[in-house]
């Protein structure tokens, strides 16, 4: 288990899409258990494969793994959720009236849109990571997050959406409409009007009418998620909560991670560590550059520049995070693995490298 | 050099692929390409963090069609700009404009409305292929799973029950993406197992739920499928100075050239295989990009 693990309750890894989060949750899962720590660990939109190979539907309950790991060894949790799925669970555990949840599970809005209301995604990745947190189950939890999104909108979503609640805009939105119903008017524009008739000339009268309605529908949904998003903002800005970068050597990764550890700054959320993934194994660095050949066989050539590159990117990328940081980052470098890792001895054994 | 007419012969190109397979370095060198024939090309994308520009060793362009390259132009397309022009150019109606939709608390609302803001980017898309402006419009589209969202949100309107102003250039967008001969997707792969699986999950969607035709497929860093580069390392391989870089490469090798024939033969199941093309792995890529890369690469 790396250092940046030590003391931690919460480790949320961060990264553009393709550097191998997945699997590098799961490996951190396995080195803590090993140290005897009770993980949960919690994938949003994993890759299909690995929820098979790890023996996960997606949507489930956390589920043990079976790892084979030594009898006072800890263990490993682990949920994977699709998209759908998250929304779903929200709807179940926020909505109080079975009326109302069976009327949202079949709301044309949320059909049609499924769970793209307002990037809920993200905020229902934290839902569930707070979920995690207060079951007590574990004592450190892993939070894989989602690929290719944007993982700047998922760190800003605790304060986006209490922000989003403190404008007011639930409740201009939403409180007429009830006023109204109750006076029989069966007009939602009581207050506000000028804007929303603004905005209605744009989307059109009935669209707000089925938004509004839509709302209504979520309204204790969405109070039951303020509330626990309040507590993701405390657990998130917590000591115990650690944010680590994941990325490979290319550019485009390169950019992502300096990016998103610019943002996760200022933000005010501290990096604990950065991890080099799929790095060019020491035994093949170790041979670089030691003959002609180096230079005159093409793909000889092609992994003499890329281990540079390797090299010119670490080292500018932990010097930026440093310099940008107000604590130390704990760099770890993984080597790319020559087995497949969809097979969970394959993810014990990955999880090796994380020592 | 292998032809791309399937791709370039449109008015707009959508690229799309898993995170980290290089759909942006595609949509680079397909523009170039084009431009190279005569196109006037635009290049889009969509991000917080530009990575089109850096290409072309431009700085940032943000929402604005800059000339990034002789006959290539770059824009970043921001969301509040799209509704910004919609409600303004299209709608002409400014005064509501700065009424209504630049006050924070409609900002976050808008957020809420489900498939507003891809509409608004689709629609811009569309706007700026009607306008005729550029020969071809190519668009660094976002990774697969967001865009399967996106490319399906104008038949989501349109079944969702909307009415007014916006439903209308909803259903003009859905006309034009759905006309092969205008629009078209390019899927971006590489050959790992994972993201060749992911692949052949992501094409039957693609052919399900998008209104605009899957064009062709990409498969970036391949090999030789002749393995004339593993000929050459197994000269290589009695060296024990090299052992370990030979051992590996050969590895790597042989691991691409399967995957790439798993997809290839995956793809002939949506006749796909035909127009697919194979792109080399260049390794280590030299931003700004040379004036003929895509002659290399393509």
């Amino acid at each position: 288990m790396p250092n940046f693990m030590t003391g931690k309750k919460v480790v949320v890894l961060l990264g553009a899409g393709g550097v191998g989060k997945t699997s590098t949750a799961i490996a951190l899962a396995i080195a803590a258990a090993r140290k005897g720590r009770s993980v949960g660990l919690l994938s949003i939109d994993p890759a299909k494969r690995l929820a098979a190979a790890l023996g996960l539907d997606l949507g489930g309950r956390p589920k043990r793994l079976d790892l084979g790991l030594p009898a006072d060894a800890g263990f490993v949790e682990a949920a994977m959720l699709d998209q759908k799925q998250v929304f779903d669970r929200m709807v179940e555990r926020y909505a109080t009236d079975p009326l109302v949840k069976r009327k949202i599970l079949s709301h044309s809005l949320y059909i049609a849109a499924s769970t793209k209301l307002a990037g809920s995604l993200e905020y229902m990745a934290l839902a569930n990571l707070q979920e995690m947190v207060e079951s007590s189950v574990y004592d450190l939890i892993v939070l894989d997050t989602p690929p290719d999104t944007n993982a700047l909108d998922f760190l800003r979503k605790p304060n986006v959406l209490a922000g989003f609640m403190d404008e007011g805009v639930m409740h201009w939105m939403v409180k007429p409409f009830h006023v109204a119903s109750r006076l029989g008017l069966g007009k939602i524009f009581s207050v506000g009007e000028r804007l929303m008739g603004g905005v209605a000339k744009v989307t059109g009268i009935s669209a707000l009418t089925t938004l509004t309605e839509f709302l209504v529908l979520i309204q204790t949904v969405i109070d039951g998620f303020h509330a626990a998003s309040l507590r993701v903002v405390t657990t998130l800005g917590s000591s115990s909560t650690g944010f680590v970068l994941v990325t490979t050597a290319t550019k485009a990764a390169e950019r992502s991670a300096r990016n998103l550890g610019d943002q996760l700054v200022s933000l005010g959320y501290p990096l604990s560590a950065v991890i080099f993934n799929r790095s060019l194994p020491n035994a093949v660095l170790a041979e670089v550059g030691n003959g002609p050949e180096w230079e005159s066989v093409p793909a000889l050539k092609r992994l003499s520049q890329r281990s540079e590159q390797e090299r010119d990117l670490r080292t500018s990328l932990t010097q930026h995070l440093q310099a940008i940081g107000k604590q130390p980052v704990e760099s770890v470098v993984i080597e790319e693995q020559n087995y497949d890792l969809h097979q969970i001895a394959a993810m014990v054994q990955f999880s090796h490298a994380f020592v | 050099m292998k032809t791309y007419g399937h791709l370039l012969e449109k008015k707009l190109l959508l690229i799309t692929g898993k995170g980290g397979t290089g759909k942006t370095l595609a949509a680079a060198a397909l523009g170039q390409l084009a431009a190279s024939t005569g196109k006037r090309v635009l290049l889009v994308e969509s991000n917080p963090q530009e990575q089109i520009a850096p290409l072309f060793g431009s700085r940032p362009v943000g929402h604005y069609e800059t000339r990034i390259s002789a006959a290539i132009f770059g824009v970043n397309l921001d969301y509040q700009e799209c509704i910004k022009e919609y409600v303004i150019k299209r709608l002409k109606m400014p005064a509501l404009y700065h009424r209504v939709f630049e006050r924070k608390v409609v900002r976050s609302f808008l957020n809420a409305i489900p498939g507003l803001l891809e509409t608004m980017l689709l629609g811009r898309l569309y706007q700026t292929a009607k306008e005729g402006e550029y020969d071809l419009i190519i668009f660094d589209a976002p990774a697969s799973g967001h865009f399967l969202s996106l490319i399906a949100t104008p038949r989501a309107v349109m079944q969702s029950g909307l009415m007014g102003p916006l439903v209308g250039e909803v259903e003009r967008v859905l006309n034009f993406l759905s006309d092969p001969g205008a629009v078209g997707i390019a899927v971006v792969a590489v050959p790992e197992e994972l993201i060749v699986n992911e692949t052949v999950e992501l094409i039957p969607l693609l052919l399900k739920n998008s209104p605009a035709q899957l064009a062709g497929v990409l498969i970036n860093r391949t090999f030789d499928t002749d393995a004339s580069e593993a000929t050459q390392l197994n000269t290589l391989e009695q060296n024990p100075k090299m052992q370990a870089a030979v051992e590996y490469l050969k590895r790597r090798i042989g691991e691409a050239i399967r995957n790439q024939a798993v997809l290839l033969d995956a793809l002939k199941a949506w006749n796909l295989a035909e127009s697919a093309r194979s792109l080399p792995d260049l390794g280590l890529i030299q931003e700004p990009l040379s004036a003929d890369f895509y002659r290399r690469y393509l």
